[in-house]
């Protein structure tokens, strides 16, 4: 079919959409940072384990040992809880489940802290 | 009329063409005049309406794609330094950007540094302490201190005089008494608030300036010095220096939640900040704050408390009772350029009460805060006028109102 | 030939009609803004009749649609969409016929129509992000109006030769 003036006017403009499209695309997935929620594990104020939230095929548990103690720890699909601790007041398992980007479970006793990040809409919280 | 449309493309093409080739100094030569004579030439046979529209289409579209990624793009290759830590008797947390990695390396080594040698100093919990050692000589003799320690001292002296008592660092005895955040929390006995109470009083504080640049501190008998209301605002302040002088620009300092922060966010836009909701997980807000170059420290009873016999005492005393300070604020936030003022403030606001913070407030209207009022079981959030803008509320069940 | 008219009229109404709730039901991001493939029947009628028919077209379509339906945001976003998109396709039909085709028409119909949703939606959302689904939007209603504007193209050419001496594609 033959293309008159307007339309070839048209699809220039279309073919400039498309190329922008994919640009955008292209730039987004490889360019941009990584904006999955993942909870991190500081010990002692070193980070020693990071774990990913999202596409957990199946929870996982695992437990840390202090020299005073030890927490337990449980990963779902966007979750990740101290389900059981020997710390005397076990503020870290009542805590329960970080589900949000910016929450964190802390064992004082144990010098444990759980937080999570993400995309956070706010880069600290005043209390 | 076609003439006619093909030399606007062509005016349009010499234009870009000259942009991308030559300098704009070429536009207003003589060359000009050849050189578009040649270019309509050329390209009124070439440049066609399509090809032009394309063009101009691309670059708008390319155009408002950068200006959407504008701050991804400023944040690739920022580099973070992140430390955290358990000091101050809390989570101390500090987070540098930069694109140096050594400088900010050195920034937050040399932060955490000072941070110890601050607690060293000013901590009640350290038998070596500056103020641990003017507790044990109260009422005996003047103990020398370092400046810095003089100085923290002079800054919570006069803010226990601007807020007239409400405020008052030598309110040790029923810190102590009460030891409410430790395992021995207990409601003490009304004797026993008394005696503590009656020893706090800030003008039995004598500092004076030692021949060394330091100072001599002497304080009443009986009277202990707690810098809790002024310590982690006025140490943020310090670090804040720290950071600056290592040349770094944006930065969040985070002392158990009270915050300064530097500069803006990586992204080129101001830090937002949100404020704690009371009685809810801590992370969880009720609003945000956008902030620059300046602090928020926040004081609440949930912090910090116990419950007995189904009442909550929490850890903000009223020095003139001795109790915790009833009052029908659940919230206090002071925003403000000095973190040491803000936090002594946010206490005083706090032990002050809605009535007489609203009176304070009109009368200083350069103060910026926020605070949240519950009377007859419902809550509302007051802000100072000041901070429209910067203030976003989260919560759309809480009435927000604008001091007057 | 009143009659004529309004008997066409209506029946384009009720299959673009139909086409609308079709087109619901195509998973999208954001409720109630639609691919746009309902406006080809309004140039339909604008070729075979007329510009008053085509307004007649969209507007009883978009108002019947959300009588059916009770969705008012997508009342709103294809009201002003529709309307954008048939005053579009109706300037470039009577003035500018001989620098396009049919589909193309149909085409700067679609992007005018999407160009009016994306606007009512960003305001009544108030959030720029709606400004992202623009571009599948735009490219997907781009095929979507391309193919059913040839469509029309043909049956035009097709209806031209059964009604007498039909206006051209």
């Amino acid at each position: 079919m033959t293309m008159k003036r307007g339309d070839r006017i048209m699809s220039a403009i279309f073919a400039a959409m498309i190329i922008a499209a994919i640009s955008l695309w292209a730039v987004k997935t490889y360019v941009l940072p990584e904006t999955e929620l993942h909870a991190e594990i500081f010990k002692d104020g070193k980070m020693i384990r990071v774990i990913g939230l999202k596409n957990r095929a199946r929870p996982e548990e695992f437990t840390i040992k202090s020299d005073s103690g030890f927490n337990t720890i449980r990963v779902e699909e966007n979750k990740i809880a101290v389900i059981s601790a020997d710390c005397p007041d076990a503020d870290c398992v009542h805590r329960g489940w970080l589900e949000h980007a910016g929450e964190s479970a802390v064992c004082l006793p144990h010098r444990l802290v759980i937080r999570v990040t993400g995309d956070s809409a706010v880069d600290g919280v005043t209390f | 009329m076609h003439k006619h449309i093909y030399n606007r493309a062509g005016i349009m093409a010499l234009l870009v063409h000259s942009i991308i080739r030559y300098n704009t100094g070429a536009l207003f030569s003589n060359k000009l005049f050849i050189k578009r004579e040649i270019y309509l030439k050329h390209f009124s046979k070439k440049i066609s309406l399509p090809k032009l529209a394309f063009i101009v289409t691309a670059v708008i579209l390319s155009a408002s794609v950068l200006l959407t990624l504008k701050s991804s793009v400023l944040m690739h290759g920022m580099l973070k330094e992140e430390r955290e830590s358990f000091r101050l008797g809390t989570i101390v947390r500090l987070t540098v950007y930069g694109r140096d990695k050594e400088r900010l390396e050195r920034a937050v080594n040399a932060s955490m540094t000072e941070i110890t040698r601050f607690e060293d100093l000013l901590s009640v919990n350290i038998a070596s302490s500056d103020i641990s050692k003017i507790n044990s000589a109260s009422g005996v003799n003047a103990v020398p201190v370092t400046r810095e320690t003089g100085e923290v001292l002079l800054s919570a002296v006069k803010w226990a005089d601007t807020s007239k008592g409400l405020f008052d660092p030598t309110i040790g005895p029923v810190v102590k008494l009460w030891a409410i955040g430790t395992s021995a929390a207990h409601v003490p006995g009304n004797a026993a608030i008394k005696d503590a109470r009656d020893r706090v009083d800030y003008r039995h504080i004598k500092i004076t300036g030692s021949s060394s640049g330091g100072y001599n501190v002497l304080i009443g008998k009986g009277q202990s010095v707690d810098l809790g209301g002024i310590a982690k605002g006025w140490i943020a302040d310090r670090i804040a220096g720290v950071i600056r002088k290592h040349g770094v620009k944006s930065a969040i300092i985070d002392l158990g939640g009270n915050i300064v922060v530097i500069g803006k966010s990586p992204r080129g836009k101001p830090w937002r900040l949100g404020l704690q909701y009371p009685f809810k997980p801590r992370g969880e807000y009720f609003a945000v704050i956008e902030a620059e170059d300046i602090s928020v420290v926040t004081s609440g009873p949930y912090e910090r408390f116990f419950e007995s016999g189904g009442i909550r005492y929490h850890h903000i005393f009223d020095p003139a009772t001795g109790y915790p300070a009833k009052s029908d604020l659940s919230s206090v936030s002071v925003i403000g350029k000095s973190s040491a003022d803000a936090d002594a403030l946010c206490t005083t606001l706090f032990v002050m009460g809605f009535k007489r913070s609203a009176e304070y407030l009109r009368e200083h209207r350069d103060i910026k805060a926020v605070m949240i009022v519950t009377a007859g079981g419902k809550s509302r959030v007051v802000i100072t006028p000041g901070l429209d803008g910067s203030f976003s509320l989260k919560d759309g069940q809480l009435p927000l109102e604008v001091l007057k | 030939m009143k009659y004529r008219n309004i008997v066409l009229t209506g029946l384009l109404i009720a299959i673009a009609l139909v086409f609308n709730i079709i087109e619901g039901f195509l998973p999208f991001p954001l409720p109630g803004v639609k691919l746009g493939a309902a406006n080809v029947f309004a140039l339909v009628a604008l070729v075979i009749m007329g510009a008053k028919e085509a307004f007649a077209v969209t507007l009883l379509r978009v108002v019947l649609a959300w009588l059916i339906t009770g969705n008012w945001f997508a009342f709103l976003c294809s009201m002003s969409g529709g309307l954008l998109g048939t005053l579009v396709m109706v300037i470039l039909y009577t003035r500018m016929r001989s620098d396009f085709t049919l589909p193309w028409i149909s085409v700067a119909g679609a992007w005018a129509f999407n160009a009016g949703q994306v606007a009512v939606a960003a305001y009544l959302v108030s959030d720029a992000r709606v400004l992202y689904y623009m571009m599948p939007l735009f490219i997907a209603g781009t095929f979507a109006g391309w193919g059913v504007g040839l469509l029309a193209q043909m049956l035009c050419v097709r209806i031209g030769k059964i009604t007498g001496p039909g206006r051209d594609g």
